[in-house]
């Protein structure tokens, strides 16, 4: 309630970090995939720079690139066997700058509240020498109410060919999100973030290649040249028919999730280097989505994206010193004839650029520290984006939201990893001060964010 | 059908370039064993000549002492994928070979106990036989201090010539591995765990490693780095 006296532990952010200290120190380092962790016999930080879930070493990114196949089977020749299978949970507390509107109403849910977020079951195994898959299924907290849906699903057939001292690396691919494929921390399935509270308020919009995660089913293929060039081709259709399995729990006909008409082409390529401890990443990646305009009446005219997008990203590796920075750019294409003959769109043509500048440093295997810039805009659009304040007048239409991110994390184990993020907004729907008409700014959306991590 | 207008577009984009790239490593012709493809390239590089500081060079490395050392890595315990349970149940016991397999190359103990044994000597065999590393050309300071502990040792303090065991050219034998051109990194982390009893195949090592202050240690790295 406005003017509403806070309790202590609300009210001060030192108090809260000293919190986080105290729980890094009192635990007795890392994470990852702990049926991979079985499989192949290391620790997680082997495949995890800092043991910090999801950035990639380079044997991580070749680890999956060769579809998950080193280490042992199931069942090794020695009749040893692993459970190729791991369960996550994550909870936490989250505080918003102002978790109310200046007339009392609940901006974000469950302020300052200790939540469970998720329950997440793994299977992930090498099934052959040239055959691998990791699917996964989480019971998620979506306030409200809890969600079991299907997370991501990647599913690998890999051949190695030698031609004149050249190694050529052939695969076939079979995912349910495009970029959850990829072995950057530049895409959007991967990229920094790595996690966001799911009481906190994202932007208004976000490019479509990064919203098609358990809504879609793929079949592609990639090749590898001398571990430096790569890329892929691949082709998306709604998870639906044969594909349904990837999309477990994804409700299409509430009509609110993106249904894909037909097959839709997704690329990727990019070219890396290693000097030294020094390696460096440029790629590209895009895709072209024909999607219905309700997922519940998936018929009739479609609206069309076309994402484009280059990436980067620099890493320095050494025993203690971990250092990388990423940038990725995306700029989305929108034909939306479909939803502008429903209303649905103010304008039947548009675009959505999405900027990501970030980097990461980790100590050793234990602390990891990450700082992030994002800016997304793009065209107005009053139907899209509209804000209305309570005394009826529109007062945004734009998309434009920027912000920051910095996050420290702490392995405590390789099963538990605890969590300090504050995420902060300087402009959200174009706005930066009254962002609802009634006063609040862009910055009362910011939330500082605590969570432990368990892997087993 | 709206892939199809888009189909050779993306052909395009997506397999006409690699067919532009000059085939830039034709000058290493054989075909690697499947394990080192799959598993130990994925850290050593293919021609065992890994750029990282911290992972071994194993071009030119003898095969017999290569083989040695993965048996040593498949004596120690694995490191536990569940920690923290481990923890738990081990409470107040001596860390013993856990501290082993947390404090060296943890992920080593789990790649060779993955491998079969005849996976282990193709690997060995497949490195022996790659041109070793040439030396980095970079002299800094400590370079004439540590080409002096190599070749001549300090007696005073317990320190053997390295040259003894590890020949003069540190291109070592089936029993003492290749020095030469090691990453810097990786030498002076060895002689760290040699030192803390992390790592226990060479007593000599062991006992020189100890006598050895660390300013030594790395002045030997980065003069070997250089051979």
């Amino acid at each position: 309630m406005p003017g509403e006296e806070l309790p202590l532990f609300h009210r001060h952010f030192l108090l809260r970090g000293a919190v986080f200290f105290l729980l890094s120190y009192v635990l007795p380092q890392a994470y990852g995939l702990p049926s991979f962790a079985r499989q192949t016999g290391q620790k997680c930080a082997a495949c995890h720079v800092g043991g910090d879930w999801p950035q990639l070493t380079p044997w991580g990114r070749f680890f999956k690139l060769s579809g998950y196949t080193a280490g042992k089977p199931v069942v090794d020749k020695e009749g040893g066997m692993h459970l190729p299978v791991g369960v996550f949970g994550q909870a936490g507390l989250t505080w918003a700058a102002q978790p109310n509107d200046s007339q009392g109403q609940t901006v974000i849910d469950h302020n300052g509240v200790p939540e469970a977020y998720q329950f997440t079951g793994e299977v992930a195994t090498k099934i052959t020498n040239f055959l691998g898959v990791f699917f996964e299924y989480q019971l998620g907290n979506t306030y409200p109410g809890w969600k079991g849906v299907s997370g991501p699903v990647d599913v690998r057939a890999v051949h190695f060919f030698h031609v004149s001292g050249n190694e050529i690396l052939v695969g076939i691919d079979s995912n349910n999100s495009p970029t959850v494929q990829d072995v950057w921390n530049t895409v959007p399935d991967w990229s920094f973030p790595f996690y966001l509270s799911p009481q906190a308020l994202s932007g208004p919009a976000s490019p479509i290649i990064a919203n098609l995660g358990a809504r879609s089913g793929s079949i592609g293929a990639y090749v590898l040249f001398n571990r430096q060039f790569y890329v892929e081709a691949s082709f998306y259709r709604a998870a639906t028919d044969f594909f349904r399995w990837m999309s477990a729990g994804t409700a299409f006909q509430e009509g609110s999730d993106n249904y894909l008409e037909g097959y839709n082409p997704y690329w990727r390529a990019y070219w890396t280097r290693t000097q030294g401890p020094n390696s460096l990443m440029v790629g590209t990646l895009g895709m072209r989505s024909h999607v219905f305009p309700a997922s519940s009446n998936p018929t009739g005219p479609t609206d069309i994206f076309t994402d484009y997008g280059v990436d980067s990203q620099y890493q320095y590796l050494s025993d203690a010193h971990k250092i990388t920075l990423r940038g990725s750019y995306i700029f989305e294409s929108r034909t939306l004839d479909a939803s502008y003959a429903l209303g649905a769109s103010a304008t039947p043509r548009g675009n959505l650029k999405s900027l990501n500048l970030n980097g990461s440093y980790a100590y050793g295997n234990s602390w990891v520290f990450h700082a992030g810039y994002f800016l997304t805009s793009g065209n107005n659009d009053s139907t899209l984006y509209g804000i209305t304040s309570p005394a009826g007048n529109v007062i945004a239409t734009s998309p434009n939201t920027s912000g920051y991110t910095l996050q420290v994390d702490r392995s405590i184990t390789q099963n538990i990893q605890v969590m300090a993020q504050y995420r902060g907004f300087v402009r959200f729907n174009g706005l930066r001060h009254n962002i609802d008409g009634i006063g609040r700014n862009a910055s009362d959306n910011n939330t500082f964010w605590l969570s432990a991590f368990f892997a087993f | 059908m709206n892939c199809l207008k888009c189909l050779p577009k993306a052909t395009l984009i997506c397999f006409v370039i690699p067919l532009t790239v000059p085939f830039a490593r034709a000058e290493q012709r054989s075909v690697p064993p499947a394990v080192v493809t799959r598993y130990c390239s994925g850290c050593h590089e293919m021609d065992g000549k890994s750029q990282l500081p911290y992972i071994p060079r194993l071009a030119g490395l003898s095969a017999s002492y290569s083989a040695r050392r993965l048996a040593s890595f498949r004596a120690m315990a694995s490191p536990p994928v569940d920690e923290a349970i481990d923890r738990i149940l081990h409470i107040g016991s001596p860390r013993g070979d856990a501290a082993v397999a947390r404090g060296a190359r943890a992920h080593m103990v789990g790649v060779a106990s993955a491998i079969s044994d005849q996976e282990t000597n193709a690997a060995a065999q497949w490195y022996a036989e790659q041109p070793p590393a040439p030396g980095k050309n970079r002299k800094g300071r400590d370079f004439e201090g540590g080409a002096n502990l190599f070749n001549k040792g300090l007696d005073s303090q317990g320190v053997h010539a390295c040259q003894s065991c590890h020949g003069s050219n540190a291109e070592g034998n089936g029993r003492a591995p290749r020095l030469a051109g090691q990453n810097s990194g990786y030498v002076m982390e060895q002689l760290a765990h040699f030192r803390a009893g992390q790592r226990c195949d060479s007593p000599e090592m062991t006992e020189i490693a100890r006598n050895m202050a660390n300013d030594q240690a790395r002045a030997i790295a980065l003069y070997l780095q250089t051979r």
